[in-house]
């Protein structure tokens, strides 16, 4: 499904520290599992997810290293910080009571 | 034949994303090129077209160099000077504010502030460029919204007033359990208060490199 890009401003940094929450991963990695967690239905422009992760490793919620995937090539990996553990959890109470509230509405509008 | 076209054409996409991104350094740039192959590469690996297809999957080159551009813009160090230093004084205010009410004399004529003002503030000042720089260094431990924990909340107020008062013992100040506790407690609300201003300051900053997409 295509998304309004209004709608997903915002959440991709949600994404981010959320899978990065579980494991460290590297830029394609992430794409990958978002995409299988959602059935597909999340699909972002892959390139984009890019200077989301670099912007986070420069504001401190991610440390970026270099080392050998599963495959053996190297890549460079993202983990969660401290900051971002910190940034992760306040992002998620702040979308568990947006998307509550939100459905809410639209869930009463819909009858 | 095709392979090797579109491999000039995925080549030629990074080189103009990372040529766009006007990163500062040969180190940064190469970094940024390997990444941006390996995506390609996986992509590949993974079975995933190539071609017109990889490309329109990735997005517009001009928006994503234009990303790599604010995350690495000029001035960003200033810009988080500005931030913390910001986030510094609006935490200090706030608890400025937070203690007042227990150091104003009502039972006087006129409502005025109490010498002890003078002592909370350099304690207040203290504790708030503590948690500044706890949260700055990634302290984690001492990063906990306690407002947000009740237990460790209970156990701070607790632990801060087990303190207090041995602090006034030993200096032979006589200050009732009731007010120890208060001023134990007030501290606690300075720290999350503290806490929650530089949460909220790192959003914002975050939000003017670009990095909320």
């Amino acid at each position: 499904m295509d998304y309004d890009r209004e709608f997903v401003t915002g959440t991709v940094s949600l994404l981010i520290l959320s899978l990065l929450g579980e494991r460290a991963m590297y830029g394609y990695e992430l794409l990958q599992e978002a995409e299988r967690r959602s059935a597909s239905e999340f699909q972002m422009k892959e390139g984009t997810i890019y200077p989301a992760l670099h912007q986070m490793e420069r504001a401190g919620w991610l440390a970026a290293e270099w080392r050998d995937s599963e495959s053996g090539r190297p890549r460079k990996y993202y983990a969660l910080t401290a900051k971002g553990r910190r940034q992760a959890a306040s992002k998620k109470k702040q979308w568990a009571a947006l998307s509550a509230a939100v459905r809410s509405i639209v869930g009463e509008a819909n009858g | 034949m095709a392979d090797a076209t579109d491999r000039l054409t995925v080549d030629a996409l990074i080189a103009r994303i990372v040529r766009d991104s006007h990163l500062a350094s040969d180190r940064e740039r190469d970094a940024l090129r390997r990444e941006l192959a390996d995506h390609f590469e996986d992509a590949a690996a993974a079975g995933a077209s190539v071609g017109s297809d990889a490309l329109a999957r990735f997005g517009d080159s001009d928006d994503i160099a234009d990303g790599f551009r604010r995350a690495y813009r000029r001035g960003r160090r200033t810009l988080y000077a500005a931030k913390v230093l910001a986030a510094a004084v609006a935490a200090t205010l706030v608890a400025l504010v937070i203690q007042l009410p227990l150091h104003l004399d009502v039972s006087a004529r006129a409502i005025v502030v109490t010498p002890l003002y003078l002592l909370a503030v350099r304690v207040t000042v203290f504790a708030v460029l503590g948690a500044v720089a706890a949260w700055e260094l990634d302290v984690d431990w001492l990063c906990t919204r306690l407002e947000r924990d009740p237990v460790r909340l209970v156990v701070a107020c607790l632990t801060l007033f087990t303190v207090l008062s041995a602090v006034h013992a030993y200096r032979g100040m006589q200050v009732p359990a009731l007010r120890a506790f208060v001023g134990a407690t007030t501290m606690v609300v300075v720290w999350a208060s503290s806490l929650a201003i530089l949460s909220r300051s790192d959003r914002v900053f975050l939000h003017l490199i670009g990095g909320d997409t």
